[in-house]
Order: C-alpha cells, then sequence, then structure tokens
C-alpha cells in the first residue's frame, strides 16, 4: 500500500512540473511586451525598458521559470498588474468564494443525485429510470450560462425572489440560500446528471454480483442486503466521481460567477486573462491545477484503501 | 474536466452472420445498419432533432420571415407578438430570424474543431497504443498534465493569448480535444493489437503505417463513433460558450453565445432576446447528447 501511494505521488508530482510548464509556456507568449501591454500605446520605449527591467521580464526564461516556480512554492505570487494587490491574498481569498459556492451546490444536490441514482438502478429498465437517465442527460448537456440565463430571468427578474447579482454571503443561514441558491443551480443541474449517472451504475453492477445473490440466496431480507451489501459497495465509485467532478466545478465556475457576478477564483481567472493579469493568472490557474490533482490523487488513495481487492492486489 | 470516463464500448464485431446470407454489398450492409439504428429510440429523437438544426444552419435564408440584420428603430424591444413572434431586440432586430441564423456560426465551429480533435487523436491514439514504450509513456504524462486543466479555463487562457475569432477558437478546441480522443483511440488500440490479425498482418511483410490505418483503424470504427459524437457535443458546448464569454464570434453575428451575452443587459425589459436562444442551443446539445447515448446503446448491443 505504502509503495502504490509512493508511486502515484511520485507520478502526480512529474505530471504537477508538466502542467507548470504548459502553463508557463502558455501565459509567457500572452502579453507579447507585458510593459507595453501594461503601459499602452503612448509610452516611450525607455520606460517600457525600465518597466519591463522591474518586473523582471527582460531576464532569460529559464531564469523567469524558475523563479516564478520557486516563488510559487515558497508563497512569494507576485503583484497583481492590475489591482497593485498581493496575488497570494487575493487568491486565496477567491478560492474561499468559490469553494463556499462550489460546496453550497455540491451539498444540497449530492445526496439527491445519489438517492435518485440508486432508486433508478432498482427500478432498472421502468419509467422513472427511463425518466431520470433522460433528465440527468438533459442536464448534463446543458451549458451554464443557457441554465443560468433561465433561472434567472423566473427567480429574480419576473418572480424577483432573488437576487440579480450575488455576493459572499454573511453569517445568516438563510442569507446564504438568498446569494447562493441562484448561481449554484447551474452547477447543480450538471452535478446532478454525472452523481445520479454513477450512482446508479454502481448500484447496478452491486446488483448483479456474487455477494449480493448470495446474500439474498442465504436469506436475508432485502432491505438488509440493498443496505449493507449493495450500497456500501456501489457508493464508493460515486465518491471517487464527487471528487472528479470538483475539477469540472472551476470550469463551471467561470461561467456561472460571470453571469452572477460572484467573486470568486473563476471570474478571477477570466478576468485576468482578459486583462492580461499574468502573475494572478499563472497562481490561480496553477492553484486550481495542484487542487484537481491532489483530489484525484487522494479520491485513488481512498479508493484502494476502502477496496480491498485492489488494496491487496498492489 | 467534465467528461473523466471514456465510453466502455469495444469494438463491434457483429457483421460476422452476415456473410453467410450473402456478399455484403455497400447497399445492404448500410439498410442492415440503418435498421439496427432505428431500433434505439433515443438515437432516432436525437438525430431528428440534430438534422433540424444542421438543416436550418443550411437553409435559414430560405425560412426567416425577416433579415436577421436589418434594423427596426420604431420597434426595438417588442415583445412576442404576430409580427415579430419571437419579439425584438434593442436593435428592433427580429429575435425569431436571428435564432433560426444563429445556428449556423455553432454548427461550423464545432464539426470543424471535432474533426481536428479526432483527426490528432486518431494520430497520437494509434502511434502510443500501436508502439507502446518510452514515447507511449512519456506522451500519456503530457496528456495527463493536460487533463488537469478545466476545459474551458485553457480556453480562455489560449484565447486570451491568440485573441478572440472563429478560427481560433476552432484550433483551440480540437487542440483540447486531442489527448482526450487520443486516450480512447489509445485504449481501443491496446485491445486490438494483441489479435491475430494484427499478427497475421505483420507476418505478411505490412509496415506498421499500413497495420495501423488499414487494419487496426477500421476495428475501432465503433468506439471512435460514439466518441466523435461526445465530442460533437462538447464542442457545441465549448464553443457557445466561449462566445458568450465574448472570445469567439464578435457581432453583428447572431450567434446564440453571443446573444444570449449580450442579451443579458435587457433581461429585465425584454427576457425573449436570451431566453430564445438559450432554448435553441438546449435543444441541440440535448439532441446530440441523446444521439451519442442511443449509439453507445445501440455499439453496446
Amino acid at each position: 500500500m505504502r509503495r502504490f501511494a509512493l508511486k502515484r505521488i511520485g507520478l502526480a508530482l512529474v505530471t504537477l512540473f508538466l502542467v507548470s510548464v504548459i502553463l508557463f509556456a502558455i501565459a509567457q507568449i500572452l502579453p507579447g511586451d507585458v510593459g507595453r501591454a501594461i503601459l499602452g500605446p503612448y509610452a516611450t520605449n525607455r520606460q517600457v525598458a525600465v518597466l519591463d527591467h522591474k518586473l523582471g521580464v527582460d531576464r532569460p526564461i529559464l531564469l523567469r521559470y524558475g523563479s516564478w516556480a520557486g516563488g510559487f512554492i515558497t508563497g512569494r505570487w507576485g503583484t497583481s498588474y492590475l489591482m497593485d494587490r498581493p496575488v497570494l491574498p487575493l487568491v486565496m481569498q477567491r478560492l474561499l468564494n468559490s469553494l463556499i459556492l462550489g460546496g453550497f451546490a455540491l451539498a444540497l444536490i449530492a445526496p439527491l443525485s445519489i438517492a435518485v441514482g440508486v432508486l433508478a438502478a432498482l427500478k432498472a429498465g421502468r419509467w422513472f429510470d427511463r425518466l431520470t437517465a433522460i433528465i440527468g442527460l438533459s442536464l448534463i448537456a446543458l451549458p451554464e450560462f443557457a441554465s443560468g440565463i433561465v433561472v434567472l430571468v423566473i427567480f429574480a427578474v419576473a418572480l424577483r425572489w432573488l437576487p440579480v447579482s450575488s455576493h459572499v454571503p454573511g453569517p445568516n443561514p438563510l442569507d446564504w440560500f438568498r446569494q447562493l441558491l441562484l448561481p449554484s443551480i447551474p452547477l447543480m443541474f450538471v452535478l446532478f446528471g454525472y452523481i445520479s449517472r454513477m450512482a446508479r451504475a454502481g448500484t447496478v453492477e452491486a446488483l448483479r454480483a456474487n455477494y449480493t445473490r448470495t446474500a439474498v440466496l442465504k436469506g436475508l431480507p432485502w432491505r438488509v442486503v440493498v443496505w449493507t451489501h449493495v450500497l456500501r459497495n456501489s457508493l464508493l465509485p460515486t465518491i471517487t466521481v464527487i471528487g472528479v467532478q470538483t475539477g469540472y466545478l472551476v470550469g463551471g465556475l467561470v461561467v456561472t460567477e460571470t453571469i452572477f457576478n460572484y467573486p470568486g477564483i473563476g471570474k478571477l481567472i477570466f478576468d485576468s486573462a482578459i486583462g492580461h493579469d499574468l502573475p494572478v493568472l499563472q497562481a490561480a490557474v496553477l492553484l486550481i491545477a495542484i487542487l484537481y490533482m491532489a483530489l484525484m490523487l487522494l479520491t485513488d488513495i481512498i479508493y484502494t484503501l476502502l477496496n480491498p481487492r485492489i488494496r491487496l492486489s498492489v | 474536466m467534465r467528461d473523466a470516463g471514456s465510453p466502455e464500448v469495444t469494438a463491434a464485431t457483429a457483421d460476422a452472420p452476415e456473410r453467410a446470407v450473402g456478399p455484403p454489398t455497400v447497399t445492404r450492409r448500410f439498410a442492415r445498419l440503418l435498421r439496427v439504428l432505428g431500433q434505439s429510440r433515443t438515437l432516432v429523437l436525437g438525430t431528428t432533432i440534430v438534422a433540424f438544426w444542421v438543416l436550418d444552419a443550411m437553409f435559414w435564408p430560405l425560412i426567416v420571415p425577416q433579415n436577421p440584420q436589418a434594423l427596426n428603430p420604431a420597434a426595438t424591444l417588442a415583445a412576442p407578438s404576430f409580427a415579430h413572434w419571437f419579439g425584438t431586440d434593442d436593435l428592433g432586430r427580429d429575435v425569431l430570424s436571428r435564432t433560426l441564423a444563429g445556428a449556423t456560426s455553432v454548427l461550423t465551429v464545432a464539426p470543424a474543431a471535432t474533426a481536428l480533435g479526432l483527426l490528432g487523436g486518431i494520430i497520437v491514439g494509434l502511434v502510443c497504443g500501436y508502439y507502446r514504450g518510452l514515447v507511449d509513456d512519456i506522451v500519456m504524462r503530457v496528456v495527463d498534465a493536460l487533463l488537469a486543466f478545466p476545459l474551458i479555463v485553457i480556453a480562455v487562457l489560449v484565447l486570451a493569448v491568440l485573441g478572440p475569432s472563429v478560427v481560433n477558437v476552432i484550433l483551440v478546441i480540437g487542440f483540447i480535444f486531442t489527448p482526450i480522443v487520443a486516450r480512447t483511440v489509445r485504449s481501443a488500440v491496446l485491445a486490438e493489437r494483441e489479435r491475430e490479425y494484427v499478427a497475421a498482418a505483420r507476418l505478411l511483410g505490412n509496415s506498421s503505417l499500413t497495420i495501423m490505418v488499414a487494419e487496426i483503424l477500421p476495428n475501432i470504427t465503433a468506439p471512435l463513433t460514439v466518441e466523435a459524437t461526445i465530442r460533437f457535443g462538447y464542442a457545441v458546448f465549448t464553443s457557445a460558450t466561449l462566445s458568450f464569454l465574448s472570445l469567439g464570434v464578435q457581432q453583428p453575428s447572431p450567434d446564440w453565445g453571443l446573444t444570449i451575452s449580450l442579451g443579458r443587459a435587457n433581461l429585465e425589459l425584454a427576457p425573449w432576446i436570451a431566453l430564445f436562444p438559450a432554448a435553441a442551443l438546449a435543444t441541440l446539445i440535448v439532441g446530440i447528447n441523446l444521439a451519442a447515448d442511443g449509439l453507445r446503446q445501440v455499439f453496446a448491443e
């Protein structure tokens, strides 16, 4: 088990290195000339050169990569070009806001999706199964901005129940729903589709398994079989999917946060990409990639720990 | 990344019993294929919806009630009525006409991007799956690294570099799809390369290129078709999202994503400007996904 974990962590570190190289390469060709991009077309070449030197973008590329990666690891993330603020607290604050929004959506929709998925599997082939499959499929496919616009029109414009633009909620639990419900609906649509589909697939597989047949044949009541034999095994892959989906969540957040004007990391990434704000962009995207990979690694290891067949075979 | 799992479909080898009936002519095979595909109601429904939008994208100039670009200062933000079924936008343009005309841009970008991603993915996947070894290891690491970025994030990044344009959107989506398709192709090739026919082709002295293209590729068409349909759905999704973020087609195109984005300004006064393109986009994407799901079921059986 330890060898397995070490091997996975090693591979993840290699991937992480490649991720940082790819990101750095894309970001480096981004502004063409950083000083020129900041100062605009009317600045003299001398002013541009001075600023380039001050920002350190006139140094050789390998050196720049080294100082960027080193700075990222040691927590020196630089200063935002656009907002003239230190990047580290800015990105962390926005990440926290996004985690609040994403966590809210996940907490509301995960139990429902799992319940629907399991129920669909128990009634495989019947109308409930068919209906939820079609609904799930359609919800996965809807772009967040399309469903976001529709819920915005219904709940904020027509019914005026909820605000058009959302902030980070205060401590009042009612405020959480008021601020977060609308922007989290597009996310919940997609999450519902994925999680319920996985829960259904896992349960169907567990229902077909030999241990389920044995449990039924030895005379256990159906309820006991489902709770102790089927669900325990079928929820495992579902948990993995919830882990993997947080990666999707960030992509969805870029769109959702833009529509609802919510100050999260998705909006920060979009704004800094449009505004060519390199330090913020590089830090935010790398942080997202690291989080995603760490989560994948963690779900992999948990999955292995929980599943004796895989655990023993490693 | 939205789609972590690749479709679990193995190459269909269902042609075998047909040989007993007679030589498989092209028409007979096609008729048989149609009959099998027609049995899936999901597939038929999805294909019908997609066919509607494809026809609309090609022939909208014949069916639109008005010129989608025609301004009408006398009737701006008009509510849906007999004159304007879907109402008008802030410049008095007919929303129905613009919704019908808006299918063209997304149905140009998405197929082109899908084709590009498939081409790249097939080449990378074939080579990696066939040769294995060090190249395979390195390429798969890079693929992993690329997949660690959420799709939209990397697209936004690259488009900020290249500048917003239709061609760039096609290139970016094609580029992002390449590693995803490559993974599917690679795993299908891994299953095929151990088969006897590959060994036989090798013994006959065929070159590796011939074996890959003429022997293995035709045998992985089933997973490839499913992958292509799923990719197409994501291409529509992604290109619409990118034009929503103003990174793709620019004004005055009636593109759905762009129109929805601009319609947000008048959401309180004239929600129909954004609602109808959103509904159109939703039907197209749901149609593609129904078709993909139907195809997957047909091939699985």
